[in-house]
């Protein structure tokens, strides 16, 4: 157990490391992607085998997809050759490492010698059917506003797209629709 | 396993992906390190909920996961209007708003 939970660790934390500094942006989602796939089985050893699943379906399958998407669709092949980093570089380096430090030691401190409950490693919490009824029975409303967030995020990004094709097809409009003081020739004197 | 190392995970996920927000320029590298710091809130939430036997853990992370599928189809969308605008990924670059 410990092994495997160091081996899906220590993976996840490097590839998230290669996602940062890779100039590649496609070499970047495929690191993200083995990142997803370590933090899900996380989630198995946490026990939470439905998160797991919708780990790997929702991030590692459909945002996985819309990056790639998005990266074949604005390609630009000089971009790995352009500056990468921002001139703030080193002082966020080292304020979100002494912020991670300061977390860390916090945690460790807190919770250090904090066991499971030992009915944990017996029943497990999340099974299909008890996430089911808690989410059709007490968080029915907050399940109804996450439809609708998904409903207006696809909608936005629906809209997004569109205006962008309008104005591609500007310029035709404006050959068609001529106002009728250039249109000289078709007015003989 | 204690709950710390499972805490300390995701406390490293974290701090890389507010690394990668704050340092680098490709916009799309930025979205995929915000996706980094919401899987380790997400890590952070499991284990309380896996260590404490409480379900609702589980439960915030599964909204978690949709509004972060949302929160990524805009961003994209975003890119891919941005590069149709102004013919580039970087974020210094695109800065009409500021003064």
């Amino acid at each position: 157990m410990v092994f495997f939970f160091l081996l899906f660790a220590i993976v996840g934390l490097a590839s998230a490391v290669m996602v940062v500094t890779r100039k590649n942006v496609m070499h970047a989602a495929l690191f993200l992607l083995l990142t997803f796939a370590c933090v899900g089985a996380t989630y198995v050893m946490l026990r939470a085998e439905v998160l797991a699943a919708v780990q790997v379906l929702v991030y590692a399958g459909a945002v996985m997809v819309l990056f790639l998407f998005a990266i074949l669709l604005v390609n630009m092949p000089e971009a790995v050759r352009l500056r990468q980093w921002t001139r703030q570089s080193t002082v966020a380096v080292v304020l979100a490492g002494l912020t991670g430090l300061w977390l860390i030691i916090a945690t460790v401190r807190a919770f250090t010698g904090f066991a499971a409950p030992p009915e944990a490693a017996t029943q497990p919490l999340g099974t299909p059917r008890a996430i089911g009824e808690a989410l059709f029975s007490d968080y029915v409303l907050p399940f109804e506003i996450a439809s609708l967030i998904l409903l207006a995020a696809m909608v936005g990004a629906i809209v997004l797209a569109r205006e962008t094709a309008r104005e591609e097809e500007r310029p035709d409009e404006a050959l068609t629709d001529l106002p009728p003081d250039t249109q000289e020739d078709q007015q003989p004197v | 396993m204690p709950l710390s190392w499972y805490l300390v995970f995701g406390a490293l996920l974290f701090m890389i992906g507010v690394v990668g927000v704050l340092t680098r320029r490709n916009v799309i590298i930025v979205l995929m390190s915000i996706e980094l710091m919401l899987n380790a809130v997400n890590v952070t939430l499991i284990s309380f909920s896996h260590y404490l036997q409480d379900l609702r853990g589980q439960i915030f992370t599964l909204f978690i996961i949709a509004v972060a599928a949302s929160e990524a189809a805009i961003g994209l969308a975003l890119v891919i209007s941005m590069y149709r605008g102004k013919s580039t990924f970087n974020l210094d670059e695109v800065n009409v708003l500021k003064w």
